[in-house]
């Protein structure tokens, strides 16, 4: 009875609480918003809205934003005794301490659990409405079932049961929310870091707190549909890994009772040394008269100044005593031990730990997210401080100016913050030498700590402080001070994009070592001076409503706020440079350049769509010259572009209409007259025009087109500036000049973007087998170039260089093609130093930042390594130079375009000696890139499916094969390992086979590696001939364009009849193998060990659809055993070889002289099998 | 009344909570220096009075003066020489006595540093806690936290003192040496006690004023109350079942037991016979002579109604 009257009691209790309406709101919401963002799935048909995946999910991330309202309740119920002075109470009500807690937190369980009920229940009944009907299957109760009772109820209790507990046993209720934040963090941490990140599933599975990893897998296996109605798979591993985190959370529990003693939730506990001074201080009598001395009080400046600092210090010491700011200790020393792996650039090459690169630690989501709360919670425990501890009467009585008593407050923040960012600042340069790396950029760390991440902060506290003073009421405070981080830093989850109306926000700053903090920092100056007047604002609005007096409601306070606000001048001032400031902004986002919408936008990409998609197959004219003379002004980031196209009709027909498309901005282009064109059509909102030619232009007939273009920004946008032209660094690609005829990439791709505007779904790429889209021919170009850029700088672009000379203190260069090239050029100018090299008779040169010189040698060798390989298997490079250019970006980006190749910076900072494993990376990758001169410069392939097979595949071929010859098999094995890592992400079985894919893993793993099995198979010569003559029949000057059933030709060309099969399950089907060890027996023979192997094979292939289909075995699988194993890692090999599998069961056995303890099936996984699980075995001692 | 003039004064003051509470209703005060008794039942409004007095909360009408200083719209001239002891109070757990002591001899505006220790010293002296000063407050018991509270309180000397129950929670002994801290502060200052206990005012105060639903029953001087009730003030013990029958019979101002038996005091105006015993009237006679409408705001209103 006394329990149902304790959890009846504490239900009715908490659901009297608005935090717990407040978080009920929140977390349906949340469910709201992301069923809406789910509805494009449907549509594509990968789900309906209560699929048990569905379910699964939305129940997972209401439970995992329910742990706002577990903190809040857990922390409320555990501690509210002690706080409300009631302990006493109870303590004499001789109560069982499991009746006490347990009917609390059964109480706390019940109103979770009804919560998180009302998400699905809605769902449940939206199902039902016929409008909206098609977005669902008919409701599976078990689906519902499965969701609530897999993933809701065990996540409530987990999060419930480990907060209250913690919070029981430490006797404190503001640990609550610093507990959850922490679960909140694990949740996080298994799916996007260890499974996301690492790419460590299975470890993330099996440490997933939500369940939602588990959950993410299946989702991203899921591509096209198989787990639309299917239940989510109970297997072992999910319910082992519900009921771990419920032990755990029931071992705390445990704890939390065990520990728990009514003695204690009066929170006093009195050490002998005090009790001993009472009861000496009890037999003294008082008769000390002495009476305090008269001191003479003043209340002026200086006065007021000690009350100033007085408080900020003792509400900073309060600060540093209530141990929250460990939770950034912690965080930074995580960040130590990670930085390492964090730094890790693609296959997990060391990177080396810039200055930057350690700053960018300290901006990654988590850790501001993690800083944001650490504020929060500081922020709300400054203002409720002298509420909490009762000392607010008394402190409110003293002669203090409300705003010392207010801005005190905020100054201590203040304090906290920048101590915060000193010990950021600290920590950096620690983290720094930690990764063995002295080269410290003290200024950039100051000028990022203390300028642009401390604004940032600046403008969070201010808002967060106002909020807490405003709102008045801690939780709900907290609450809405979170709701305004999501709000700034997702401002379009709200429909919010100009950013004069997202609090704080700003075009993003960004840094490089070429361009510094160009070309974004004035606008995010003006933008943030905006800012931080509002800021002033809220500081005057939190001063003006501080609660000072005791007041009933909201509306008295605002309107003794309002009655207490007297215009000043300051406040004239301010509002004054408010509107001068937001009106400058405006002035640049609005006026000067063309603000809009994201709906705005996208309509202009309908409307362009549906007014000129009439025009995709009209004939046009093939480009076959460009000249630009391009006039560089770093100084002021501007760009003017005289260019000449020569145009070809290569058509049969006579062509009477030019259309151009323009990417950039339509008014800065101007054509030259000329008399054989006019003007039709110059829409300027779309970027589209037509020209009438007249004559028409006739079969072989050409003619010379000329434009003036002008690169520059009118001020800055709502998103910053254009980075193509800066100080330093300028990287233009020729996108941005105009383009002859209808532009696909301008529109619209998104499904839904696209049904929203009544617009057919976006035609997919021509079928591999559609003979007619090969012949959409553009020939090769000549380009010539002649670029102005300024004194000191280089300016480059694709050809070999004519001439070199300067004009009135501005630097010249011209450029011209030897060969034709693709069209595919970029225009870059910055002060570089060349590093130069010559193989056989062409010349190399890498155009480089300064400092950026750790890998150059690697660089140089691979290009030199790769011209002379790719030479003699792929015909002549057929220019005199080739050039490797550094561009701007941290970010890794190379591109593999003609004669000038460019790289980014980042590509600088690897560091492959720190590479414990050993290879080469810039080198495989200059391999790559240099290989794409023929593969995708001299043959490019037909846009039809399939293509990156014959670029991107055959790029990562060749430099596997340079590799192998230039540093022998083992290398390469090494970093073939490397990239198969990409396999263990989860992926769909569902797909085309490799000669129809478009997908980034297809074109850069599965093509490369495909092509590596068969070599294996073939040997390296047969391989290389293929290619050499793919090369022969469709290279340069060759007439139609290649497909990857070309490539697929000459590899079965190549490849013995026992084979065939072979090369087309790699190719032409989507097929999957296999292989597992069932058993294995070691028995010792006159002095030999026999091994013999139970094995099971299996093949089968998928379609699209992801069907499945049985397919007959005729493998020849390798099979290895090894000598000298660790206990987690194969020794060496001492057997290998080939044997051919034609059943699902096989017995094999082996026979060596030296005794194996590993053996393996496919140990260099030539065939595509998913589940590795029993491909290999360590037989232990 | 007080021929002293007051220091502060008190107009047609009248506060109404949300809920509907009337917790002040137009009350008027004139309080002269010395202790000053403001004695009521629980619920009163004997706190919502001290706490607008204490600058803490707003009152919905009425003004006060403090030597010639409105109080109201200048807050913080009577927060300058205002020491405040409320009812209930918290401190910071972590901190020392002397540290949080000498925090707010910083914030109530002792500048030097000298002065400062000197402050700190004497008060932490004066209210016994100099050798504990080094303790964190946590530990404190409720005198010893009472006793610092009053050591906030006294900063600055005052010239107004607003203690709200401070012997609630006190056991005698410690009580007695409350009291007497108090009574030496009451004589350089207005000091306002509020309690709902007697024995305090009588103790200690040189004016009072009874207060009851908001509303002021009486201001009065203890002993010239006293002595104005004398020969006016009955007693008897009676046996509990009649009690109800003197009820009718008799104007009861209280009841209460001694030694296991009823003893009824009742006020009359001429000797009443049936074996009641003339008193000499205390304090308490006053105040619940006043609770009942004997005397005071009521006195005139109940006599009228009599048929």
């Amino acid at each position: 009875m006394k329990f149902w009257e304790i959890f009846r009691f504490e239900f009715n209790y908490q659901l009297s609480r608005p935090v717990v309406w407040a978080c009920f709101l929140l977390i349906l919401s949340l469910q709201f918003l992301i069923v809406i963002t789910l509805t494009d799935n449907v549509t594509d048909g990968k789900y309906f809205l209560n699929s048990p995946v569905v379910l699964g999910l939305l129940v997972g991330i209401g439970s995992l934003f329910g742990l706002l309202l577990a903190a809040s309740s857990s922390g409320n119920a555990a501690v509210r005794d002690i706080q409300n002075n009631i302990d006493p109470l109870f303590k004499t009500l001789a109560i069982k301490k499991r009746t006490y807690l347990g009917g609390r937190f059964i109480a706390l369980l019940a109103i979770h659990s009804i919560i998180l009920l009302g998400g699905i229940i809605v769902l449940a009944i939206a199902s039902q409405i016929p409008i909206i009907a098609h977005y669902f299957a008919s409701n599976n109760l078990l689906g519902y079932l499965q969701a609530y009772f897999i993933f809701g109820l065990p996540n409530i209790f987990i999060f419930t049961g480990i907060i209250f507990s913690v919070c029981v046993i430490f006797r404190k209720g503001a640990i609550a929310f610093l507990v959850a934040v922490l679960l909140f963090f694990i949740a996080q941490f298994t799916m996007e870091i260890i499974a996301g990140e690492f790419g460590d599933w299975d470890t993330g599975k099996r440490y997933d707190l939500t369940g939602m990893t588990i959950l993410r897998e299946l989702s991203m296996k899921n591509a096209s549909g198989e787990m639309k109605n299917d239940l989510i798979p109970m297997t072992s591993e999910l319910i082992l890994n519900r009921f771990s985190w419920m032990g755990l959370s029931a071992l705390l529990l445990f704890v939390a009772y065990s520990r728990f003693n009514f003695k204690y939730i009066s929170g006093r506990k009195k050490s002998k040394k005090q009790k001993f001074i009472n009861t000496t201080e009890r037999t003294k009598f008082w008769h000390t008269v002495v009476s305090a001395p008269v001191v003479v009080r003043k209340f002026d400046k200086k006065t007021t100044q000690a009350q100033f600092f007085e408080l900020i210090k003792s509400s900073y010491m309060a600060m540093l005593r209530n141990m929250a700011w460990l939770i950034l200790v912690l965080m930074v020393i995580v960040l130590g031990i990670w930085s390492s792996e964090i730094f890790e650039g693609q296959l997990g090459v060391p990177m080396i730990a810039s200055s930057f690169k350690v700053i960018e630690l300290f901006s990654l989501p988590p850790v501001k997210i993690i800083l944001a709360v650490v504020l929060t919670f500081y922020s709300g425990e400054v203002i409720w401080k002298d509420r909490d501890a009762g000392i607010s009467n008394i402190l409110n009585a003293t002669p203090i100016k409300n705003w010392v008593l207010a801005f005190s407050k905020f100054g201590s923040l203040f304090l906290l913050m920048v101590s915060i960012q000193l010990f950021f600042l600290i920590s950096a340069i620690g983290i720094q030498l930690l990764n063995e790396n002295t080269n410290i950029d003290l200024i950039l760390m100051f000028q990022v700590f203390f300028g642009f991440q401390f604004i940032d902060l600046l403008l969070f506290i201010v808002l967060a402080f106002a909020i807490h003073v405003l709102i008045n009421h801690k939780f709900l405070g907290h609450i809405l001070v979170i709701t305004a981080f999501i709000l700034m830093n997702f401002p379009y989850l709200f429909g919010l994009y100009h950013k004069l109306l997202i609090f704080g926000a700003a075009p993003e700053w960004t840094y490089t070592q070429m361009s510094g903090f160009a070309p974004n920092l004035t606008s995010w100056l003006w933008f943030k001076f905006y800012w931080l007047l509002w800021g002033i604002v809220l500081l005057g609005i939190a001063k003006l409503s501080w609660v000072r007096v005791d007041v009933e409601s909201f509306k008295s306070r605002v309107y003794s706020s309002l009655k207490a606000f007297k215009p000043s001048l300051l406040s004239i001032i301010l509002a004054t440079l408010l509107c001068t400031v937001g009106g400058f902004i405006f002035y640049n986002t609005n006026v000067l350049n063309n603000y809009r919408t994201e709906d705005e936008k996208l309509a202009l990409k309908a409307a362009y769509e549906k007014k000129y998609a009439a025009f995709r197959n009209t004939n046009q004219p093939d480009l076959r010259r460009i000249f630009i003379e391009a006039e560089i002004f770093p100084e002021t980031e501007e760009m003017e572009i005289t260019g000449k196209y020569l145009l070809f009709n290569n058509s049969s027909e006579a062509i009477d209409s030019l259309h151009i498309s323009v990417t950039g901005d339509n008014d800065e282009l101007t054509f030259l007259s000329n008399d054989r064109l006019s003007e039709l059509v110059n829409d300027r909102d779309l970027g589209y025009r037509i020209y009438r030619f007249q004559p028409a232009l006739k079969p072989d007939d050409s003619i010379e087109i000329e434009f003036v273009q002008q690169f520059r920004n009118n001020g800055f946008s709502n998103t910053g500036k254009n980075s193509a032209i800066v100080k330093n660094g300028t990287y233009f690609g020729f996108q941005n000049l105009p383009w002859i005829g209808y532009h696909p990439s301008k529109e619209l791709t998104d499904s839904i973007d696209r049904a929203n505007f009544n617009l057919n779904p976006q035609p997919v790429l021509n079928s591999v087998f559609d003979e007619k889209a090969r012949l959409h021919f553009k020939n090769k170009i000549d380009f010539e170039a002649i670029l102005g850029t300024s004194n000191g700088q280089t300016a480059i672009t694709a050809g070999e260089l004519q001439r070199e000379w300067k004009d009135k203190g501005r630097n010249y260069f011209h450029y011209k093609t030897e060969a034709p090239i693709t069209h595919n050029f970029e225009i870059l100018s910055a002060e570089y130093k060349i590093l130069k090299g010559k193989s056989k008779d062409v010349e190399i040169e890498i155009y480089h930042h300064p400092s950026h010189t750790a890998n150059l040698d690697r660089y140089m060798e691979g290009i030199k390594e790769a011209l002379r390989y790719f030479s003699k298997h792929y015909g002549q490079y057929p220019h005199d130079v080739i050039r490797m250019v550094e561009f701007p970006s941290n970010g890794i980006m190379l591109n593999g375009n003609p004669v000038t190749m460019s790289y980014s910076e980042g590509f600088s900072n690897f560091w492959p000696e720190a590479d414990p494993r050993k290879f080469d990376f810039p080198f495989a990758i200059m391999g790559h890139e240099v290989a794409h001169q023929w593969w995708g410069d001299q043959l490019s392939p037909a846009p039809v499916e399939g293509g990156g097979l014959l670029t991107e595949s055959l790029a990562w071929f060749s430099s596997w094969m340079l590799i192998e010859e230039f540093y022998g098999k083992e290398h390469l094995e090494n970093l073939l390992e490397i990239m198969r890592q990409e396999y263990l992400t989860p992926r769909p079985l569902a797909g085309v086979p490799l000669i129809r894919s478009v997908d980034h893993f297809s074109v850069f793993r599965r093509g490369p590696f495909a092509l590596y099995t068969l070599k294996e198979f073939l040997g390296r010569e047969k391989m290389m001939a293929a290619l050499n003559n793919l090369i022969i029949k469709f290279g340069p000057e060759k007439a139609a364009l290649p497909t990857s059933l070309d490539l697929y030709a000459e590899l079965q060309t190549v490849t013995p009849d026992s084979l065939q099969g072979l090369v087309q399950d790699l190719f032409y089907e989507n097929v999957f193998w296999e292989f597992d060890i069932n058993d294995v027996k070691i028995d010792e023979k006159a002095k030999n060990w026999m091994v013999s192997l139970d094995i099971e094979s299996h093949k089968f292939s998928a379609d699209e659809k992801g069907k499945i289909k049985k397919l007959p075995l005729n493998e020849y699988v390798e099979i290895a055993l090894y000598a000298n194993s660790s206990e987690y890692e194969f020794g060496e090999q001492i057997y290998l070889k080939r044997y051919h599998l034609d059943a699902e069961n096989q017995k094999i056995e082996i026979v060596v002289p030296v005794k194996p303890d590993g053996v393996a099936i496919d140990p260099r996984r030539l065939f595509s099998d998913r589940d590795l699980k029993l491909n290999s075995f360590l037989l232990g001692k | 009344m007080t021929s002293v003039k007051p220091i502060l004064k008190i107009d047609n003051m009248s506060k109404t909570y949300p809920n509907g509470v009337r917790a002040l209703d137009n009350i008027s005060l004139n309080i002269p220096a010395g202790m000053y008794g403001l004695l009521g039942p629980n619920g009163a409004g004997k706190s919502t009075l001290m706490r607008i007095l204490a600058t803490i909360q707003e009152p919905d009408s009425g003004t006060i003066s403090f030597q010639d200083v409105d109080v109201l719209k200048e807050k913080n001239e009577l927060r300058k020489t205002l020491g405040y002891l409320p009812q209930a109070f918290g401190i910071y757990k972590k901190v020392s006595a002397e540290k949080l002591l000498h925090h707010f001899v910083i914030l109530k505006g002792i500048e030097s540093k000298s002065e400062r220790r000197e402050t700190v010293e004497a008060l932490l002296k004066q209210t016994n806690l100099w050798d504990v000063r080094k303790q964190k407050l946590g530990g404190f018991s409720g005198g010893m936290k009472q006793r610092f509270g009053v050591a906030v309180a006294l900063i600055g000397t005052p010239k107004l003192m607003i203690v709200d129950e401070p012997t609630a929670g006190l056991d005698p002994a410690e009580r007695v040496r409350f009291l007497n801290l108090l009574s030496e502060l009451g004589e350089n200052s207005a000091v306002i006690l509020s309690t709902h206990i007697v024995e305090d005012v009588s103790e200690l105060c040189t004016n009072m004023a009874i207060i009851n639903k908001g509303e002021i029953l009486m201001e009065a001087v203890p002993l010239k109350a006293m002595e104005n009730l004398r020969g006016l003030i009955w007693r008897r013990t009676v046996d509990k079942t009649h009690l109800s029958d003197y009820e009718l019979k008799y104007e009861i101002i209280s009841t209460k037991l001694l030694a296991g038996q009823t003893v009824i005091h009742i006020y009359s105006e001429e000797n009443p016979g049936d074996d009641f015993k003339p008193v000499e009237p205390d304090l308490e006679d006053v105040y619940f002579s006043a609770m009942n409408g004997v005397i005071g705001k009521y006195a005139n209103v109940r006599k009228e109604v009599k048929p």
